[in-house]
């Protein structure tokens, strides 16, 4: 029987009076790789912070480690949380090392440096977190979420505005850190061939579930002009078939 | 210059200064890194209309302004989760509102000037050996205060819901602190005034930040920098006969401009 982490059943998204999401359900498996793909405005952002508990349901429930979302408590010291790049404060004063120490308070120095030192950027310890690339500040959260050691990661676009070279060498250290740290991961992403390199679930959405399955079988060419509206061709990555 | 030490009225505002000086500080750069100086301003004026409802009432002044401030702050806290609004649109629609009454108020409530001077400017050179140690109560609660909820503090400033979904109670954190924050405006009236608090607030934590990328860097400079600001011009405003809480803020604010000045590069 397989083991789920994350039941999404039924789940309703409104803010405002507008329903963002509709009726998405979702299970997702340990030790898997769940890629959420859609248009701008379909909602994926919005799934991703209703799975977090940080949006109230319209309707439906969602279990994280078989709990409910809403009662989660300490079990969130499980979760871990890549958000979209542009969205930290980068005017705040804080050395990668002051970040860390906030996130994780009770993790010592030699672990600190092995996380930085697992995702590349262990030279960017006393660094202040606005002098740091893109990339390199992504890899940093990335060592945080390592500290603390989750069992369930969710990143949001985690790559947007990172060169196609910074984005590729980002989602491997993410694919080795699952292997390596038995982790489940939940991305969002628009970039197809993140989904078919990594993924070995997709969903795809647009504010409603449009497929749900292995991206061999849910994404044909169908699928792809109904998500972005265009003709588009998949290739599976030869090193990369799941 | 070491003779006024032997006078109490100095000794007394002098201890208040350094405390002051330094512990505004300290939560200034929360108030810096945060954006909350516009909040700071709108509790310091709600003063007027706590210091016009205790003239109403008939209820001791300090007790009803920093009850007044509580009830500010709890209505912009729920104002901004109830609408959509931007926060610093809600802040100064609370900033007008208080603003407004306590000047009608206190415009019906003629010949009432004392405690109004009083708040406006303060006056450090009249504390009592009480409001000595009120002073120290409130700085060494406060510095304890922000100890303890500096990494939440640091987590909700650097990604809010990155901090909500590790399990932070990014709501607590907020209130908690808005609450702090409007203790300590609202205590340092009768001490520096409506005028000049949220300047202590801001002025030491913002000539930090031009000195130092690291955050607790900014923290020890701000509290530094407020500290010698409060004792230069305590003396200052000794030496030349002023007002002393103006000359304190003109000593910060040059400490500013020469931050300015001095600032590291990039």
């Amino acid at each position: 029987m397989a083991d789920i982490v994350l039941d999404v059943n039924s789940v309703s998204v409104e803010i405002g009076g507008a329903r963002l999401i509709e009726d998405i359900t979702l299970q997702v498996e340990r030790g898997s790789t769940v890629a959420i793909i859609g248009p701008n405005g379909a909602g994926k952002t919005t799934l991703l912070r209703a799975v977090l508990g940080l949006v109230p349901l319209a309707s439906g429930s969602i279990t994280l480690f078989g709990v409910p979302i809403t009662q989660l408590g300490d079990l969130r010291k499980r979760v871990g949380y890549v958000p979209q790049r542009l969205e930290y404060d980068r005017y705040l004063p804080l050395t990668v090392k002051e970040m860390l120490r906030a996130y994780v308070p009770q993790a010592s120095s030699a672990s600190t440096e092995a996380a930085l030192q697992e995702v590349g950027v262990h030279r960017m310890l006393h660094h202040p977190i606005g002098k740091l690339s893109g990339g390199q500040l992504q890899r940093v959260v990335i060592a945080l979420n390592l500290l603390r050691k989750p069992e369930i990661l969710f990143l949001d676009e985690p790559a947007t505005g990172v060169d196609i070279e910074g984005e590729s060498r980002f989602y491997d250290i993410i694919e080795r850190l699952r292997e390596q740290h038995h982790l489940t991961v939940v991305l969002v992403s628009h970039d197809l061939s993140v989904v078919t390199r990594y993924a070995s679930q997709v969903l795809c959405m647009n504010r409603r579930l449009l497929c749900f399955g292995p991206p061999a079988e849910a994404l044909d060419t169908e699928m792809i002009r109904l998500v972005y509206g265009q003709d588009t061709t998949l290739y599976a990555h030869r090193e990369h078939q799941p | 210059m070491m003779e006024i030490l032997q006078y109490p009225f100095f000794q007394r505002a002098l201890i208040a200064s350094v405390l002051l000086g330094f512990s505004l500080p300290l939560i200034g750069v929360f108030v810096v890194t945060r954006r909350l100086s516009f909040f700071s301003e709108a509790i310091a004026h709600s003063a007027f209309t706590g210091l016009a409802l205790s003239a109403l009432l008939m209820t001791p002044a300090m007790p009803t302004v920093i009850a007044f401030a509580m009830l500010v702050t709890l209505a912009i806290v729920f104002t901004l989760h109830r609408t959509e609004i931007p926060t610093d649109t809600v802040i100064g629609v609370y900033l007008a509102l208080c603003a407004g009454a306590g000047i009608l108020l206190l415009g019906v409530l003629q010949g009432y000037q004392t405690g109004l001077f009083q708040f406006l400017f303060g006056d450090i050179l009249a504390l009592a050996w009480d409001d000595v140690w009120l002073v120290v109560v409130m700085c060494v609660g406060s510095v304890l205060a922000v100890l303890a909820m500096w990494n939440a503090l640091l987590r909700v400033s650097v990604h809010r819901e990155m901090a909500m979904a590790m399990g932070t109670s990014a709501a607590r954190v907020d209130l908690l602190f808005l609450v702090l924050l409007a203790v300590m405006v609202t205590l340092s009236l009768k001490l520096i005034g409506i005028v000049l608090v949220t300047a202590m607030l801001l002025l030491p934590a913002a000539a930090a930040r031009n000195l130092t990328h690291s955050f607790r860097g900014m923290a020890l400079l701000a509290c530094v920098i407020g500290g010698v600001s409060s004792v230069l011009g305590l003396y200052a405003s000794y030496w030349f006969g002023t007002a002393s809480g103006a000359v304190i803020v003109v000593t910060a604010a040059v400490m500013f401009v020469l931050s300015v000045l001095f600032r590291r590069g990039g």
